[in-house]
């Protein structure tokens, strides 16, 4: 779809070191096997940024201090002292899936959070959603239905103009000899 | 005429019978009423104006960023035992009309009654309301949905269902010509959903009313006991308050929804400890169904079943889709697991689940312009929650489903009914529940009495005259239903008794 002219705010939520973790993220998310090119993955940060700087100040500031959680989680999750941006992407995905089966429901919170922002953004690129099989604008539900509805209206004339034409029949039978509107016998 | 707030660069002021805030179901109601009564009538919308051709092109998270309150990030707060509940609201010209899915019940009687005969409250019993149901019905183009345009993943639900003994029923949708896009929650692409916007906001437009956008009101001047009017300013590109604006108004209809609703009476000075309580939000779930076969749940009508076999239990079952991004965000793992399981879409159905709710909500003014709602789930909702889920994961396996998609976070496909069963007996905890909602109604309630609710049964506030609410925050209890079509029918109601009394309110005003 076309984007028509950009109405959004004008102001940026994540910083050039937030945008390094989320970039990590993205990585974990949906390029385990690297498969997602490293260009598409910096404007996803920004598409991200895009995203939730509609929101209001707190729940901005709400978001930042849950991605400083992942940022931090190596620390209070493996006793690593290490960034979660430094993390080789297998252990990322090791850690959010710990993240994610978490019984403490703060850190479980984090992470659906970002899954479900990053997710919703990162699939509705288009390539994205025809690698899912997703048409784009084709719907066939939708045209069986109208050619269906085509055909009951042509059967529905159709039964209307026999009828009529076997009414018609029926009144020529019975009045074989009509006057015209010019007033001619036919 | 529209002006667009964020365009102005002045202060703006402006004279005018009626003020209304809030440009969604209920504020679109009460301008195209009163503006066809001959009242001059002012709309003002915290949100943009977008054109139906401008958001039918929008990608799901644009219309959520443009559209949505918080980008369709906001949520209620689980005290207790409760889940956190994400809600969806409008906010743009058309508020969260434009945002659903267009299904459209009336209010069952089995409420109406109880509001009439415990609540005593008059002129809402079934029969006073049908004929402003009707009337709404006709406005919005009130259609019920063709088995046709079902989808194979909905249609797999129903023979679920009816392998199972239930009953699934045909819904109705305020839709003409209906291309079955199936994202009708996020702005119809082909205009064919009738959201205000497309109904009753050009209509009141016809009738001289003016719409305000980008325009956030801070409070409603009252002064000897007498809504005098509004103010508030404009907001710029950035988002950020600029410019003053100021109408002075003989009346004032306060319609910014059950979440903004309460703020600006708050604001506005108003006291009764009822503003801002009995919130109630109809909390819902969605079950996903993997499917042998390609579904394709985006082909066909986004909601065009459900059942009301369970209402007796509470629960009511609608059909619903999605946008398939938006559903792929809900997904459980990370990694290569979450990878493939969104690659798996096409084999997935979904149907939903909601509750009839006791109603423990609470709004309350934030530190910022957004409230913060609190929510405080009856063990009997919760309860309700997991048998929901039980019950459509059962018709899923009925049709054939091999997998299930329970809404639990960290939660694992279920592979049987006895996974779906033991599940049910031994509850997760509430804050693994993903649990959503559309409907928050309630937070500024009607009542017969004072001392019980926020405003009277004319949709006057009871502390300050010539202030009304025209949103579903007056609602009294929760209905169980889609809210859209009880909103505008409450509302068309309120705007009528209006136009009926109003010699007495411009007296009053003056």
């Amino acid at each position: 779809m076309k984007e028509p002219r950009t109405k959004d705010f004008r102001r940026t939520t994540f910083g050039p070191g937030h945008r390094i973790v989320l970039v990590a993220l993205a990585e974990a998310l949906f390029s385990e096997d690297g498969d997602v090119p490293a260009e598409r993955m910096a404007s996803f940060a920004a598409d991200v940024d895009g995203f939730v700087s509609p929101a209001s100040r707190p729940l901005r500031v709400g978001l930042v201090m849950m991605l400083r959680v992942i940022q931090l989680a190596p620390l209070f999750l493996f006793f690593s002292f290490s960034l979660f941006e430094n993390l080789p992407v297998k252990k990322r995905v090791e850690l959010l899936d710990r993240m994610d089966r978490s019984s403490i429901g703060f850190v479980a919170l984090v992470l659906v959070a970002y899954r479900t922002i990053m997710t919703m953004v990162f699939y509705e690129d288009p390539h994205e959603l025809s690698l899912l099989g997703y048409p784009g604008d084709e719907r066939k539900v939708f045209l069986r239905f109208q050619s269906k509805k085509a055909k009951a209206s042509a059967l529905l004339h159709a039964d209307e103009h026999e009828a009529s034409e076997h009414e018609a029949g029926e009144h020529e039978a019975s009045a074989p000899h009509t006057a015209t509107a010019d007033g001619s016998a036919e | 005429m529209i002006l667009r707030g964020r365009e102005e660069k002045k202060p703006f002021s402006a004279k005018v019978d009626v003020a209304i805030v809030g440009s969604g179901a209920g504020g679109a109601v009460v301008a195209e009423t009163l503006a066809k009564f001959g009242l001059s009538v002012i709309v003002i919308e915290e949100g943009g104006h977008y054109t139906q051709p401008e958001y039918g092109t929008f990608r799901p998270s644009y219309t959520f960023r443009r559209m949505a309150r918080e980008a369709g990030l906001s949520a209620a707060l689980g005290l207790g035992d409760t889940p956190l509940i994400s809600l969806l609201a409008g906010k743009a010209v058309g508020g969260s009309s434009i945002l659903t899915g267009g299904v459209c019940f009336r209010i069952p009687e089995q409420f109406l009654m109880e509001w009439t005969r415990d609540l005593h409250i008059p002129r809402v019993s079934p029969e006073a309301l049908a004929p402003m149901f009707e009337e709404v019905e006709q406005a919005i183009s009130v259609e019920t949905v063709p088995i046709d345009m079902r989808s194979r993943a909905t249609e797999l639900f129903v023979e679920g269902a009816a392998k199972m003994g239930v009953k699934m029923k045909p819904l109705r949708r305020n839709t003409t010509g209906c291309k079955g896009a199936g994202r009708c929650n996020f702005g119809c692409p082909h205009g064919a959903k009738m959201s205000v916007d497309l109904s009753y906001l050009p209509a009141a437009q016809r009738h001289g009313t003016v719409i305000l956008s980008d325009a956030l009101v801070d409070r409603v001047d009252v002064s000897g006991g007498v809504a005098r009017g509004v103010r508030g300013r404009f907001l710029d590109e950035t988002g950020e308050p600029g410019v003053r604006f100021e109408v002075r108004a003989k009346i004032v209809v306060v319609a910014c929804g059950s979440m903004h609703t309460p703020v600006l009476l708050k604001n506005s000075g108003l006291g009764s400890q009822h503003v801002g309580r009995h919130l109630t939000l109809h909390p819902a779930v969605r079950v996903g169904a993997l499917f042998d076969e390609a579904v394709n749940g985006w082909d066909g009508a986004m909601q065009s079943a459900f059942t009301d076999h369970y209402l007796d239990e509470g629960i009511t079952l609608n059909g619903v889709y999605a946008p398939v991004n938006v559903l792929a965000a809900a997904f459980p793992g990370v990694g290569r697991a979450h990878k493939a399981l969104v690659h798996q879409m096409p084999n997935l159905g979904f149907f939903g689940g909601m509750v009839h709710d006791e109603g423990g909500g609470t709004v309350r003014r934030g530190l910022g312009r957004e409230p913060v709602i609190t929510y405080r789930m009856a063990a009997r909702d919760k309860t309700r929650l997991l048998r929901s889920i039980t019950i459509l994961g059962k018709m899923a396996f009925a049709a054939g489903a091999k997998e299930v998609f329970a809404p639990v976070f960290g939660l694992p496909t279920l592979k049987s009914v006895a996974e779906l069963e033991a599940l049910e007996a031994s509850p997760p905890k509430a804050h693994k529940i993903e649990c959503l909602a559309f409907h928050p109604l309630g937070s500024a309630k009607m009542s017969a009495r004072e001392d019980d609710g926020v405003v009277s049964p004319t949709g006057e506030t009871w502390s300050v005259k010539n202030l009304f609410v025209g949103d579903g925050s007056v609602l009294p209890t929760s209905i169980g239903v889609n809210s859209q079509l009880p909103i505008m029918a409450m509302a068309l109601r309120t705007a009528k008794g209006i136009a009926d009394d109003w010699k007495r309110y411009a007296a009053v005003a003056r």
